[in-house]
């Protein structure tokens, strides 16, 4: 390549080139054409600002139409518009419309023989009580009710057989987790009915009771079925809401935060400034994520605090566990709001594909309705939420006081998929436009 | 802190402090850039001298700011190589940046951050010395004459000023090329003047400077222009040369009526192109046409144009631009 005239030109007051027009001399008694740009024919020169009657409403229907059309070519937004209500239709009626039954039970039968199996499956009869495993000692029961593998658990003694046949008035004790209030009033209520309609019809006394046990339901003859709900004995509801509320706001708030600010900085033009610069990629991620995480925290603190101070709620187990897998669970919001940024060009677009991954969570997750009455479909979606165990986890130990040993089943997959929901949006983050 | 910029650090830090050739060339070899099925650049091969003023001139979609944004590492080639400093800029992307200063178009800084704080956070993202970056900034902010607003608002600055801000935070940290995405576009004409004045006096320290510009008269402030279209490099040279390429083609015409002159005018085979220019036309003749003007003169006469006057002019770059572009011979050339 040939590069002709390679000095430089004069540094001081480069003047750009003078247009031919400069010598401005006034043209004498010239014919101004008007058009004289125009490369079409001459002809007399049309106005477009005649005024012409309009239709009623033409301005309106420019607009209307304008604004359908930017709908149209809105994918994003169209879908939702569309699609949004048809499945927000389809969970809401397949997770409300069955009324709270197969609730999931564990059993131990220590007595074994037809009597105890007779009452088992009256119980199970009533469609309210699922029978999902059986165990040999109470302490099994209890923990598996601790752990929130089981809702309800049925405890029936060695003798009981043995008692009901001798008229001396048999015992069985039936545990209800009273951490969800909705269930724990229909196991009780289906508990109760059972209860009744068997003593009705089993002869014998049973001894009076001393114990001041709660809702106890012997009512003098054969059979005392004894029904105690732990944890929540009132069955008050504000109990299961505040834990509760630290997931929707973990998941919730963190993922809109999170989605948004990325994406801003694209719309905006900034982005382009940031990755022009020798900042890798982590750094920038964290960076801009690190304040999120403070302020998630932060929340969190707070919810606790004030759900102590005005509503009574007490944590009754570890906060620093809490804490630890609350972290753990905001690596996975943090990094589903990084996916959203990474495929949304618009705030909007990502306020939009937030809200629509959180609502669907909310009734999968069993927030608002138990999981144990959804179809299995639903019931299987909800076991691919983080969410679904991060609330067991947060009801467990704020309600039930139950430590990491226990929550074992439901940390391992929270962490799996918080984890992975983070590496994955590690991935599609590109330093690039 | 040395030793923390100059830690190899994967995932901190991109930058291994990979020798940064200053008097390199700027080399795109076969670079083709596509988005989905449009392509920007087509296999472009340019070489961009060191420690000169080079502008990148072309129409809308010709491939000017994809170029820029390949060098600062913003985009990826689709295929081909682009060195800057002796550097691969997709291998070493982070210690390649970590020379340069890229001023987008859109010119978007943190309108809710002040002017100091702008520059604090650009610097913490360069690895250079503290110390004499931020003797830098000072003198960077005294030369543009915005020290009295280091506390305004980005937000809340003109255009020109806004402008030098996003000059200031791409050259505080003395990087070795500077590249700008039509960085006059929106400035009065007092401003533009002061900004080239500046551009010369950094050039003549040593920075090279790329920029793109749609203005014409402003490529000939620069000591090359590149002309580009269709992502294809169309021609390169000083501007004195170019214009020498359209020298003795442009004839100014000042004909009525206009429109039939421009008309008629277009239909000569001779003519490449009619421009026109407040009350005149400018006529591109090809580069055979004969030099003396006045066929054109009796043709349009006899078509029933009244010529009032017509003389050769001194051509200008865009000019020499329309030349090139409307020109069927499509190829690079080298002027």
């Amino acid at each position: 390549m040939t590069i002709i005239g390679a000095r430089p030109p004069a540094t001081t007051d480069l003047q750009p080139e003078p247009l031919p027009a400069e010598k401005a001399e006034l043209p004498a008694a010239q014919t101004v054409e008007p058009q004289a740009n125009t490369p079409a024919g001459p002809g007399p020169a049309r106005r477009l600002a005649v005024p012409i009657r309009r239709y009623w409403g033409q301005s309106l229907w420019a607009i209307a139409y304008k604004e359908t059309l930017q709908i149209i070519r809105d994918r994003r937004t169209l879908g939702l518009m569309l699609v949004l209500p048809v499945v927000q239709l389809m969970l809401f009626g397949f997770a409300v419309g069955t009324t709270v039954a197969h609730i999931s039970t564990v059993v131990v039968d220590q007595s074994r023989d037809p009597e105890s199996r007779d009452l088992i499956t009256a119980l199970v009869n009533t469609t309210y009580f699922d029978i999902t495993t059986y165990v040999e000692t109470p302490l099994e029961a209890r923990q598996a009710i601790d752990a929130g593998r089981s809702k309800v658990a049925i405890i029936i003694a060695p003798n009981f057989a043995a008692d009901l046949r001798g008229g001396r008035g048999a015992q069985a004790q039936i545990l209800i987790d009273g951490s969800d209030p909705n269930i724990a009033q229909t196991a009780l209520f289906a508990a109760q009915s059972v209860g009744q309609a068997r003593s009705a019809r089993t002869p014998g006394r049973v001894p009076a009771s001393s114990e001041a046990n709660t809702n106890q339901v012997a009512m003098g003859r054969g059979l005392d079925l004894r029904p105690t709900v732990l944890y929540n004995p009132s069955l008050e509801a504000t109990r299961n809401f505040v834990p509760g509320l630290i997931g929707l706001i973990l998941q919730l708030v963190t993922v809109i935060l999170t989605s948004s600010t990325i994406v801003r900085e694209r719309e905006r033009g900034t982005f382009e400034q940031l990755i022009v610069t020798p900042v890798s990629r982590w750094e920038l991620l964290l960076g801009k994520l690190a304040p999120y995480l403070v302020v998630s925290f932060w929340n969190t603190g707070v919810i606790l605090v004030l759900g102590y101070l005005i509503f009574g709620v007490e944590v009754i187990g570890s906060i620093t566990l809490l804490m630890f897998l609350s972290a753990i669970f905001l690596t996975g919001s943090l990094g589903l709001g990084l996916l959203i940024s990474a495929v949304s060009s618009t705030s909007a677009q990502a306020m939009q594909a937030s809200l629509f991954t959180a609502l669907p969570a909310f009734i999968l997750s069993g927030f608002i309705f138990p999981t144990d009455s959804m179809p299995p479909l639903m019931r299987a979606l909800g076991y691919l939420l983080p969410l679904t165990y991060f609330l067991r986890i947060i009801r467990g130990i704020a309600m039930k006081g139950i430590g990491f040993m226990q929550l074992l089943d439901a940390i391992v997959p929270l962490t799996v998929l918080s984890v992975g929901i983070f590496l994955l949006s590690l991935t599609r983050f590109r330093k690039t436009l | 802190m040395g030793w923390a910029m100059r830690f190899p650090g994967w995932p901190f830090g991109r930058t291994r402090d990979e020798a940064f050739d200053y008097t390199a060339p700027i080399m795109f070899s076969g670079v083709t850039k596509r988005f989905g099925s449009k392509i920007a650049l087509d296999n472009l091969d340019v070489v961009i001298p060191a420690g000169r003023v080079t502008a990148l001139v072309g129409p809308d979609g010709a491939g000017k700011s994809t170029t820029l944004r390949l060098i600062a590492g913003a985009l990826v080639p689709t295929e081909g190589r682009i060195v800057v400093g002796g550097l691969d800029v997709v291998r070493h992307t982070g210690d390649v940046q970590a020379h340069l200063g890229f001023v987008p178009s859109r010119r978007l800084l943190y309108s809710d951050l002040t002017i100091a704080e702008n520059l604090a956070f650009f610097a913490g993202l360069y690895p250079a010395e503290p110390v004499a970056m931020a003797e830098r900034r000072a003198s960077l902010l005294d030369l543009m004459d915005l020290t009295r607003f280091t506390d305004r608002l980005a937000g809340n600055l003109s255009g020109g000023m806004r402008q030098k801000l996003a000059l200031a935070c791409a050259l505080q940290h003395d990087p070795g090329v500077l590249l700008m995405d039509e960085p006059t576009t929106g400035i009065d004409p007092l401003a533009r003047r002061d900004l080239w004045r500046l551009f010369h006096r950094l050039n003549r320290d040593g920075l090279t400077i790329l920029l793109s510009t749609p203005a014409m008269d402003e490529a000939t402030r620069c000591h090359e222009v590149i002309f580009m279209d269709h992502g294809r490099q169309m021609a390169r040279g000083t501007p004195t040369s170019l214009l020498e390429h359209a020298q003795g083609r442009v004839v100014a015409l000042e004909a009525t009526p206009i429109a039939l002159a421009t008309a008629v005018a277009r239909r000569f085979p001779e003519v490449s192109s009619v421009q026109p220019r407040g009350d005149r036309l400018h006529v591109l003749l090809d580069a055979d046409a004969s030099a003396d003007p006045s066929w054109l003169a009796s043709r349009l006469q006899s078509h029933g144009v009244t010529v009032r006057s017509i003389k050769p002019v001194k051509p200008t770059l865009e000019d020499v631009f329309v030349a090139l572009t409307t020109s069927p011979r499509t190829h690079s050339k080298e002027v």
